[in-house]
């Protein structure tokens, strides 16, 4: 065992101090967390209340100290409430652009923010649109637009402006010019947001139902792709989440007494799904806003398996106990073998 | 043109995937040679892979039975079996070396009998996903050409409207009936590995008519080949065409009157003009729009013409497309005592090069009193910095920005602004249509938003009243500017 040279040495200490370095960052992070839940914490805030209502002119320094981040916390706690309870919110926004000459008002966003719960009871981002006001003759109308927005583009939402909202269209007729359209009586908000929102609402719903089928079928992960060297015994099929946080990182779904080797949504919007059995069969079905699968084709070597489509059709969550259900009387599943399902990592 | 089903020469079909050229040509050296080593032995372990091998099959013992081969000077020896020819790219494979020894391997060994067209088009699109900057793409709206928008909230627009649904052989079929009589093709389309793209390779080799039998070369020539890159569930297709599309109804019928020339360029168009057709369904035909957007970077135009959230919200508004700005409901801290970084939940995997990146510039709308920590770090950062950037301009550089150019980037490789205003009177454009010289301005570089940030920062450019296409707020590559805002067509 000889001595490690100094730059071993160096190497070492550098990755010792980036560690620790991680792990005050953590510890910050847990800190600021902690020191702001118990900000915003009910009873904390109760408790202030009483205390300074008992006293109302005795404002002591810690009472100086304190006073604002408590507001802010309570600030925060009421929009974050307001956020969950109505998921729609709006909020003003100024746009920095010093282009905009015309009048001062038009500078001045209304913005709307749209938070939209997912399955684990996280809030995945929020969405943004943001509207803007179109100078408009006389009758003291505010007429508005959409500006901004992070809707994304599966959500047609050009056409819902033009159903919704007045003003649109008659800025927008010039360069529209092969789009007929009668413009609507007037301007309705409320129905762009809800009808915005129940889109976004239904895409998440199927987004979870797909994850959840997945998971109740159950699903190994590996980090990297690799080539030429796959474990032909696993019959599952590897799959790229291209919109997880992780580009690399590849799914599969574990050998099954279903047979079912890939299930997974065709595009970005989860509208279509596409599933493939261990026998060659392939299918695929859509979603609808309802969460319903109103139509199925599965294919196989024979042709249409109709059986089986009439299986996949109904709720979509209780896909799995419906193809449960059938899989015995039809023709016996693959065995599968189940020692040879370690996934290589 | 309701004409081309009855009329069947009998060269309509489209290029078959497994036609041959020969591996004396010269090109396809060139060809496999952009590849690297490793990238070449995956394609080749692709080939023989068991569901692929029947289409690629190598070269093998039986076969040079079958040809009698009279001289025996080749240099690789044909393998008996194709397990055999896998140990040999698996033994390449181990070893270190140049992937010119690939190259000759494939070449004149075990594929001497000539690559496939298909081959080819996974040569090129595994270059593409390994140089995805290799290209020029121009990005295409698809737009419906008929569509009729009822005014009742009561009948609502199919989700789906303008996002048409590829099938792939139905698709490729109605590609191949549009252009068959004029064009000989052939297709590959294939999933990017990388990006939520699927790639159309799409090779024009002459038209049908054409009859003495091309050179091999003119095969590998890659000047005609014309890539269409479709994102998944959104109305943009990329294409590496650079011209603008044709109307919707311009010159249709316009190739039949005349004699067709045949470059490749005349091909490339018509093809590019049969896209949207093949996407078009019984009462819902698409056409191709402009958008004014082309960059090499594929990333980019995901992001700018992309099916994800930043397509309308950039420059300023990229902090609501990375939501930068608030965090979760759930979150207790205030937002102003978090960074956008961690907004974005990215930051334990990379050390940003500038920790505090503050984007807290419209935050003070939202809450007046930011609170000490971030003041603090904000001293602490500008103390770091060799060459302090002033706060006021930090806070309004981002403003401007957002968080394009330094957390999240679309990179435009390239910027062209014509701007309309007369050089004086900037107030006003009603005389515009007096002497007015055009002055186009052209920047180019990797990433251009990110360099006129960087400009910002230094100084150079003034962020509280440069206009708002120097952010990148309009997202798009070729503009025409009034006045500081873009303009659509110069004469509106």
């Amino acid at each position: 065992m000889d001595s490690p040279t100094p730059a071993q040495l160096e190497e070492e200490l550098d990755s010792d101090i980036a560690s620790i370095r991680r792990e005050l960052r953590a510890l910050k992070r847990r800190k600021t967390l902690l020191a702001s839940s118990l900000l915003s914490s009910s009873t904390l805030q109760s408790h202030l209340r009483r205390q300074s209502a008992s006293r109302p002119l005795a404002l002591t320094s810690l009472d100086a100290d304190v006073s604002p981040l408590v507001q802010s916390a309570n600030a925060h706690t009421h929009t974050n409430h307001h956020r969950i309870a109505f998921s729609a919110t709006a909020f003003p926004f100024q746009d920095p652009n010093p282009s905009i000459t015309t009048s001062k008002s038009s500078r001045n966003l209304l913005g709307i923010r749209l938070d939209i719960c997912a399955r684990n009871g996280c809030f995945p981002k929020p969405h943004y649109i943001l509207l803007r006001h179109v100078p408009s003759k006389g009758e003291g109308k505010r007429l508005l637009r959409i500006h901004r927005h992070t809707i994304p583009p599966f959500v047609p939402l050009d056409q819902l402006e033009r159903v919704y909202l007045a003003a649109s269209f008659t800025t927008r007729s010039d360069h529209d010019a092969p789009v007929k359209h009668v413009p609507p009586a007037r301007q309705d908000l409320r129905g762009l947001v809800r009808e915005v929102r129940a889109q976004l609402v239904a895409w998440q719903l199927r987004l979870d139902a797909i994850a959840m089928l997945r998971e109740q079928i159950g699903i190994v992960r590996r980090d990297a792709p690799e080539y030429g060297d796959d474990d032909s015994d696993a019959q599952g099929v590897w799959e790229r989440d291209v919109w997880c946080e992780d580009g690399a990182a590849m799914t599969r779904l574990v050998d099954n007494e279903l047979g079912i080797v890939s299930l997974s949504p065709t595009a970005r919007d989860a509208t279509y799904v596409r599933m493939a059995w261990a026998d060659g069969r392939v299918g695929r079905f859509k979603i609808s806003s309802r969460g319903m699968i109103d139509r199925a084709v599965v294919i196989g070597d024979q042709g249409r398996d109709k059986a089986m489509e009439c299986v996949l059709t109904g709720r979509v969550e209780e896909l799995l106990e419906r193809v449960r259900g059938f899989t015995p009387t039809s023709t016996s599943p693959p065995t599968p073998s189940s020692s040879t399902t370690i996934s290589s990592r | 043109m309701a004409r081309p089903r009855a009329f069947r020469a009998p060269t309509t079909a489209s290029i078959p995937s497994n036609l041959r050229i020969p591996s004396t040509t010269q090109a396809l050296v060139k060809s496999l040679g952009k590849l690297s080593r490793q990238s070449l032995l995956d394609l080749v372990f692709e080939w023989l892979e068991d569901r692929n091998v029947q289409s690629f099959r190598p070269y093998l013992e039986q076969d040079e039975a079958d040809a009698m081969d009279e001289d025996e000077l080749k240099p690789y020896p044909a393998e008996p079996t194709i397990d055999d020819v896998r140990n040999a790219y698996q033994e390449l494979q181990v070893r270190k070396g140049g992937k010119r020894e690939v190259i000759d391997r494939i070449l004149e060994g075990d594929w001497r009998h000539g690559i496939t067209l298909r081959q080819l088009a996974m040569v090129d699109l595994r270059y593409m996903d390994d140089h995805p900057s290799s290209l020029r793409w121009t990005a295409l709206e698809l737009a419906r050409i008929d569509a009729t928008i009822r005014g009742d909230a009561s009948s609502l627009p199919d989700v789906s409207a303008c996002i048409p649904r590829i099938h792939a052989s139905t698709f490729l079929h109605n590609l191949q009936q549009q252009i068959a009589p004029l064009v000989k093709a052939h297709f590959y389309l294939a999933r990017s590995r990388a990006l939520p793209l699927t790639f159309l390779r799409i090779f024009t080799s002459n038209s049908p008519y054409q009859h003495p039998r091309q050179p091999p070369e003119s095969l590998t020539d890659s000047s005609r080949v014309i890539y269409v890159a479709f994102p998944d569930s959104c109305p943009f297709i990329y294409t590496s065409i650079a011209s603008s599309p044709s109307g919707p109804k311009s010159n249709n019928t316009a190739p039949t009157t005349q004699a067709l020339p045949t470059d490749a360029r005349t091909l490339q168009r018509i093809v590019r003009d049969a896209v949207p057709k093949a996407l078009s369904l019984p009462q819902q035909r698409y056409t191709l729009k402009a958008t004014s957007l082309t960059a090499k970077n594929l990333e980019a135009l995901l992001k700018l013409r992309g099916p994800g959230r930043s397509n309308q919200a950039n420059g300023t508004f990229s902090i609501f497309a990375d939501a930068v700005l608030e965090g979760s409901p759930l979150d207790p801290r205030p937002s102003n005592t978090v960074t956008p970084e961690e907004h974005m939940h990215q930051t334990s995997s990379l050390p940003s090069p500038d920790p505090d990146k503050e984007n807290r510039a419209r935050d003070q709308q939202d809450d007046p009193t930011p609170t000490q920590p971030t003041k603090k770090q904000r001293r602490q950062a500008s103390n770091k910095d060799a060459p302090p950037i002033p706060k006021k301009r930090k806070t309004a550089i981002n403003a401007r920005f957002g968080t394009s150019g330094s957390l999240s980037t679309a990179p435009l490789d390239r910027l062209d602004v014509r701007l309309l205003d007369p050089p004086k009177g900037k107030d006003d454009g009603d005389n515009a249509d007096l002497v007015t010289p055009a002055v186009s301005l052209t920047f180019s570089g990797s990433d251009v938003i990110s360099g006129i940030r960087k400009l910002a920062e230094v100084g150079i450019v003034d962020p509280e009243r440069m206009p708002s296409w120097m952010t990148g707020e309009e997202a798009v590559s070729v503009a025409l500017v009034r006045g500081g805002n873009r303009v659509l067509k110069e004469d509106g």
